[in-house]
């Protein structure tokens, strides 16, 4: 005979949490606020949100150890600073965005060299081609994306911010709005201004040459 | 195609493009790094759910029935607050005052998501929603814009009457991208310049007042002796990290500001500055959070030194 079930302490019950995709404003809400004292909730957010700040990471930055110190100090910092967090427009994904594109902001702060040589190392690809075998060995769409990037990191830091937040976190006008905590219009005159400024920054790019 | 119009497609295909995935030991390990540092760091009276012991010995999810306490700064903050937001009203009358005699303008930053109109000589911005339309001012004609209806220039400076249309406040939106919020009825007057920045010469008769933010516009400027001094509505939110004074020269970008001063204390509401500025500068007060974004940010006031202390 099978023995008879043990009877489950209430504090032992499992506790299960939706993960998966986004859930309802509602949902993430309640589990924001378990996830200030249970870290069981904290990895279903972690793990619903991992991809997608990794991926921001990955594509402002264009190398995967940089993209993986972006996301561990975003996480980690969201989860020191949760108890801080309150629940505003756009809720816990525009804050963990927020965070991203400040590490990412700090990032290339600290970096500061590293902006022109990133973009100097794209044009000398460019232009060191001397033979058919060199152009030939050149990845054109790589070099123009490297070259990209390059010319965001010399955009004043408001710009540089709208533009990754809008093109490259998968975020819509309104999140990204969200995020950077301004009314969709102004978001609108900013991403128009940033283009423009980031269309000079690549003229001026291409311009120089590499040095 | 226009280059700025290549330049939107080629970050949209990048941002659509595929991304190598992380490390599956690097997704595995953060996460227990970050798992680990809560249970050193987790108060032992938490509430709400835990990791604990199971009766196997592995460990399982608790569940702690209690509900969650009332914070002792929560009514605190609701008491500062509405304080804060008398004293910001009874504060108005002596701030206007001040502004007049000195020729200071103060523009106060919106928090609404209207219809904004930025003008240049001949040409302006038009924002609504998500799109972002050209229109033309002609410097001797009529400026059309949408929920403005249609306003007279003369010399460069137009005069328009804010309306409200379909819930939508009307806010002024100049080059730097701050909006300035225009009560519904008033007349405004706004200069425009050949640096397409619109200046508010004329400050509605109503006192507006921040949708968002918490602080308030700058409530005085004291000219009559040296130095300059101000002050401004204590933050009341909970991200408070400092204050950062700033200055810009007009014309110039204000996101390139100067910190004029830093105060880490919340209390302290006022500045004085002897070093005064040579040129026409514009001054504001921006809260700095814990993280490093900003929390808030106050209306903006010119000081034209020329008028006042030639």
């Amino acid at each position: 005979m099978a023995p008879a079930a043990r009877p489950v302490p209430v504090d032992y019950a499992p506790v299960q949490y939706a993960g998966g995709g986004e859930g309802s404003e509602n949902e993430e809400q309640q589990l924001v606020e378990m996830a200030r004292t249970d870290p069981a909730a904290f990895a279903v957010l972690y793990e619903r949100y991992f991809d997608r700040i990794y991926n921001f990471a990955y594509r402002r930055t264009r190398t995967r150890h940089l993209a993986e110190d972006i996301t561990s100090s975003t996480f980690e910092r969201a989860f020191r600073m949760l108890d801080r967090f309150e629940w505003r427009g756009g809720g816990f994904k525009a804050w963990l965005f927020r965070i991203a594109s400040n590490e990412l902001a700090d990032h290339y702060r600290r970096q500061g060299r590293s902006q022109s040589d990133r973009g100097q190392a794209a044009l000398g690809q460019l232009y060191s081609a001397s033979s058919e075998d060199d152009l030939e060995r050149i990845d054109w769409g790589e070099e123009q994306v490297r070259l990209l990037l390059a010319a965001i990191d010399l955009l004043h830091g408001r710009y540089a911010e709208a533009i990754s937040l809008r093109y490259l976190s998968g975020l819509s006008h309104e999140e990204a709005a969200a995020v950077m905590g301004i009314p969709k219009p102004v978001m609108a005159v900013t991403l128009s201004r940033a283009l423009k400024a980031l269309k000079k920054a690549m003229d001026k790019l291409m311009d120089e040459g590499p040095q | 195609m226009s280059g700025v119009q290549d330049l939107k497609q080629q970050l949209e295909r990048l941002g659509g493009e595929p991304v190598p995935p992380a490390r599956p030991e690097f997704r595995a390990e953060l996460l227990a790094r970050i798992l680990e540092t809560k249970r050193e760091t987790a108060p032992s009276g938490a509430t709400g759910l835990r990791v604990v012991a199971g009766p196997d010995g592995g460990e399982r999810v608790a569940m702690v029935p209690a509900p969650r306490p009332v914070r002792p700064d929560d009514e605190l903050q609701r008491r500062r607050r509405t304080r804060v937001l008398a004293q910001a009203a009874a504060a108005v009358s002596i701030a206007a005052a001040a502004a007049g005699v000195l020729g200071v303008v103060s523009l106060v930053d919106n928090g609404q998501a209207p219809v904004g109109v930025a003008g240049a000589g001949t040409e302006a911005e038009l924002a609504s929603g998500e799109s972002l339309t050209h229109v033309v001012i002609k410097p001797s004609g009529e400026l059309e814009a949408e929920g403005g209806g249609p306003a007279e220039m003369d010399d460069g400076v137009a005069t328009m009457t804010c309306e409200e249309t379909t819930g939508s406040t009307m806010v002024f939106y100049d080059t730097s991208e701050r909006g300035y919020y225009c009560p519904p009825d008033e007349v405004v007057r706004v200069q425009v310049d050949d640096n397409a920045i619109v200046s508010v010469i004329g400050a509605p008769s109503a006192p507006a007042r921040h949708i968002k933010l918490l602080l308030d516009e700058p409530q005085y400027v004291d000219g009559s002796a040296d130095p300059l001094t101000w002050s401004w509505e204590r933050y009341s939110g909970r991200r408070f990290d400092r204050y950062e004074l700033r200055r810009y020269a007009e014309g110039t970008d204000p996101e390139a500001a100067e910190v004029v001063a830093t105060i880490d204390d919340v209390k302290q509401t006022t500045f004085r500055e002897a070093a005064l500025p040579a040129a026409t500068s514009i001054y504001y007060v921006a809260v700095i959070a814990p993280d490093g974004s900003e929390s808030g940010r106050s209306g903006e006031f010119k000081v034209s030194i020329s008028v006042e202390r030639s």
